[in-house]
């Protein structure tokens, strides 16, 4: 088992329960995740605000919203100080550059360290990849990390 | 000279021959009235003009009395003599129809009266050519019908004999008048007092109204007085509810109107009682003294078409309701027009600045007509006098940036358009053949960029003047369409023509542009929403072939392709819903309908846990389209059980019918639509809610096929916020004709 000083929390965003207990399951295959999931943008930002989370896992589009609710989420973690380098992995049927454009236009620094962008369907292989990398790359004391360096 | 033209003129000298022969008579006749002279007089002229053998003049006093005047040549028995005595007609007079033995079916009505005849009697169609009630004093006293008994063919003869008569019946009113025999006021001499204490336009066409379904029996009536501006009355289900040019038959009724103005030149132009079948419909005209001053139009729901009886009885209510009607109809317009000017600060006889009228007119629309986010075009028609030929053959308009280069003059006449965007709140019911309507139209078309455009509604715009006298200037276009459709092909229209530079100056290309890049959006979170599930089938699939097969694997399979299968349910939807593809609108047992949506919904609300309750009225019989309908209770249904909590969740479905309308509410204890997306709904700005308009936040495709389809089938839609929890979404329905569109959508 894990140590749980050791283990990272990951926090699915998806509109859609049974998605985003799909990634968990996955995630929760391999030792070291706890995974955590919400529905809804402001649910997100509570779970940010009231636990440490090492990765935002999420998507774009919310239900019938028009309006690109991830990219949001992400933008406001950009302008807050203690989630501006929180890793983020965009699980989305969109295009990855029209992400990457779209996130550039609300001035959301985009890097392979911070931010990176799957398209569904994706691999395993490539998605586990990403995730391991992301959490390598993030910067504990930038990020919020409330354990202290 | 051309031969069939020299033979026209000749025909025409001949006619006008006759006619001052008749008239010679006419002046005889009035001279004396004597009963056999003037019986021996009608059978010579109708031998005169018409060589018909026999003829037959009958004389209704307001009492409803009748005499029938043969007109056999040289045969007055004295029967007839005693009959006409006893009638008692010395107040009464006369109104003229020319009546054939065959049924009248018209289907085609064109604008042009002459043509219409011609194109009847070709077909041996017409039963009535006239059917005029007369007033004396802005009070009916009397109706005149004549009838052909002969089996002839109705010509153009015919018409002009029909002309002639209704002078005849002025001529015979205005010697009664003169021999002083009918006295008092008009409102006094209308002896309604309901009608006498109408406070308004609404309250007397509401009166009208309910005494026209009292008496045909049928389920709406409209009355339409179009001297001054155009007040289209409709009464409904009997319940005296009245809505203003809110009814499909007033586009029928104002273009009825316009054939009747095309006649003015001629006040007293035979004028016939119409009758659509199609439509389930009659139009009759209505006269003040023997000026004709409007046209009532019964529209029925039953089957078949009034009877001649009802009919009659319908032509005498509304004219003796006319007069006060247009009294006051004058009234509002004279204070309309006041107003006007002092918006617009300047005399009737000052060339108008554009800008302000265009304003004046934009509010007027609101005001007047409830039409909000109206675009409003006018063009400068060099009407120097209106004339219907001229009118009808506009071929001068120019384009809005050329009139207000070149300033604006209300006496020239003008043609303003009004082209809504969005759905139809005036009328539903599009009349491609209106007076003017492809000159409007076209402009309209390019104005908007908006090519697949439907013309609703032309309204005569007046200037200011002698009110009995008045002849519209111009025309408002009332017209539905989804803005920017055909709007490339429009836009390459114009780059052909070499007018993008002014498209720009106008800062169409600009709207253009916004249209094409909201237009964008929608199809790309279309196509999004729909490739998700795909997507996540897909995942699922790799899942299993990464770590095995799992039996919860197979309720997340089900779930994604129901998902996707629902998307592309609904893409079908809102392409049905933004095409231009006609729907038939039939009775709809509604009752059966939503019972039917809520089982289907059922083993999904079970799988959420959702409670569903449902208090449905048996047998609520809606005219609708029921696929559209379907597709709303199906998505407003889904909406509902996905938005309330899981578990937990209760939904309410209701239907209840309410006199002429049946209400059907679906109310959930979710988490709500936001306010803005609310209040677009309940404000009725659809226009945002059109694809290439901004698809508002919080609008899925799902609700964009429920607000589309309600507002095309004229369902009025209310979202209330159920506070502490849920929504509720009412739809209103009609349970008749009311608001309700099968062409064009």
């Amino acid at each position: 088992m894990a140590d749980p000083q050791e283990e990272k929390t990951v926090l699915v965003v998806d509109d859609d329960p049974a998605w985003s207990q799909f990634v968990a399951d996955y995630l929760s295959k391999a030792p070291g995740y706890r995974v955590v999931t919400v529905r809804s943008v402001e649910d997100a930002l509570q779970r940010l605000r009231a636990e440490t989370i090492q990765l935002v896992v999420l998507d774009v589009l919310f239900g019938d919203q028009m309006d690109p609710e991830g990219i949001t989420l992400a933008t406001t973690m950009s302008q807050h100080d203690e989630w501006r380098l929180l890793p983020v992995l965009f699980l989305t049927v969109h295009p990855a550059d029209e992400v990457r454009r779209e996130l550039k236009e609300k001035s959301v620094p985009v890097s392979s360290e911070h931010v990176r962008v799957m398209s569904k369907p994706f691999d395993f292989p490539d998605f586990r990849r990403n995730v391991e990398e992301l959490l390598r790359a993030r910067s504990p004391h930038l990020c919020g990390d409330k354990e202290g360096p | 000279m051309p031969a069939e033209v020299h033979a026209e003129t000749a025909r025409d000298g001949d006619l006008l021959r006759r006619e001052a022969a008749f008239l010679d008579g006419l002046v005889e006749l009035i001279g004396c009235l004597d009963v056999r002279t003037a019986m021996q007089k009608v059978a010579d002229l109708g031998h005169l003009v018409i060589g018909a053998r026999t003829c037959n003049v009958r004389l209704l006093n307001q009492n409803g009395d009748a005499f029938d005047l043969l007109g056999t040549r040289g045969a007055t028995s004295e029967e007839h003599l005693r009959k006409w005595r006893s009638l008692e007609c010395t107040r009464s007079v006369l109104g003229v129809v020319f009546q054939r033995r065959q049924p009248y079916e018209a289907k085609n009505i064109k604008q042009d009266p002459h043509y219409e005849m011609k194109e009847f009697a070709s077909k041996r169609q017409l039963a009535a050519l006239r059917a005029d009630p007369v007033m004396l004093n802005g009070s009916v006293v009397g109706v005149i019908t004549l009838y052909f008994l002969s089996a002839d063919e109705l010509t153009m003869e015919r018409r002009v004999l029909a002309n002639m008569l209704a002078r005849f019946a002025a001529g015979v009113l205005e010697m009664q008048r003169r021999d002083q025999q009918w006295t008092g006021s008009a409102t006094d001499a209308l002896g309604d007092p309901e009608l006498a204490r109408a406070r308004s336009v609404e309250d007397a066409a509401s009166t009208v109204a309910r005494r026209a379904l009292a008496v045909s029996a049928c389920d709406a009536a409209s009355l339409l007085l179009p001297r001054g501006e155009i007040g289209a009355l409709v009464g409904a289900g009997g319940a005296g509810h009245l809505q203003l040019l809110d009814h499909p038959a007033v586009a029928g009724l104002a273009r009825t109107a316009f054939a009747m103005n095309a006649a003015q030149d001629s006040p007293i132009e035979p004028m016939d009682g119409l009758l659509f079948p199609g439509r389930q419909a009659n139009a009759f005209p209505c006269c003040v003294g023997a000026q004709r001053v409007g046209v009532l139009m019964v529209v029925s729901s039953q089957e078949g078409q009034l009877a001649p009886p009802a009919a009659r009885s319908l032509v005498y209510l509304a004219a003796r309701s006319a007069e006060v009607l247009l009294r006051l109809q004058d009234k509002e317009r004279r204070g309309a027009f006041d107003e006007f000017l002092a918006t617009l600060g300047v005399g009737a006889q000052d060339r108008l600045d554009p800008d302000n009228l265009r304003s004046y007119l934009l509010d007027f629309t609101r005001r007047r007509l409830g039409v909000e986010g109206a675009v409003l075009y006018l063009w400068d028609s060099d009407l120097g006098r209106y004339t219907p030929r001229t009118a009808r053959g506009l071929k001068n308009i120019r384009r809005p940036i050329e009139y207000a280069r070149e300033g604006y003059s209300l006496d020239e006449g003008f043609v303003g358009g009004v082209a809504r965007q969005g759905k139809t709140v005036l009328l539903q019911e599009p009349h491609r053949e209106f007076v003017d309507a492809d000159a409007c139209l076209t402009l309209l078309r390019q104005q908007t960029h908006t090519r697949e455009l439907t013309l609703c509604l032309g309204i005569p715009i007046f200037t200011q003047g002698d009110t009995q006298a008045q002849q519209p200037v111009g025309i408002a276009v009332f017209a539905d369409g989804r803005p920017g459709a055909g709007i490339l092909e429009g836009i390459h229209e114009l780059q052909e023509a070499g007018l993008l530079p002014l498209a720009e100056q106008v800062g169409a290309m600009a709207r253009a542009q916004e249209i094409l890049e909201r237009q964008d959006r929608l199809f790309h979170f279309a196509a999004h929403k729909a490739k998700n599930p795909l997507a996540k089938i897909t995942q699922a699939i790799r899942a299993v072939g990464d770590r095995g097969w799992r039996t919860a694997d197979l309720p997340l399979l089900s779930k994604w392709a129901e998902e996707a299968s629902r998307n592309v349910t609904q893409l079908l939807q809102v392409w049905r819903a933004i095409s231009e593809q006609p729907v038939e609108a039939q009775e709809v047992d509604m009752t059966a309908l939503v019972t039917s949506a809520i089982e289907d919904v059922c083993l999904m609300a079970e799988a959420r846990s959702c409670t569903l309750t449902v208090n449905v009225q048996r047998d609520c019989r809606v005219l609708t389209v029921e696929s559209h309908a379907r597709d709303i209770l199906d998505n407003v249904l889904d909406n509902a059980i996905k938005c309330s909590p899981e578990p937990g969740g209760i939904v309410e479905v209701s239907l209840r019918g309410y006199g002429d309308w049946y209400e059907l509410r679906v109310k959930d204890n979710g988490r709500g639509l936001p306010r803005n997306v609310r209040e677009s709904i309940i404000a009725g700005s659809e226009v945002q809610l059109r694809p290439g308009y901004g698809f508002q936040r919080g609008f899925g495709l799902g609700l964009f096929v429920v607000v589309s389809y309600a507002r095309t089938l004229g369902w009025q839609i209310e979202v209330t916020d159920c506070a502490p929890s849920g929504t509720s979404f009412t739809f209103r329905m009609p349970s008749q004709h009311n608001g309700l569109s099968t062409e064009g959508r």
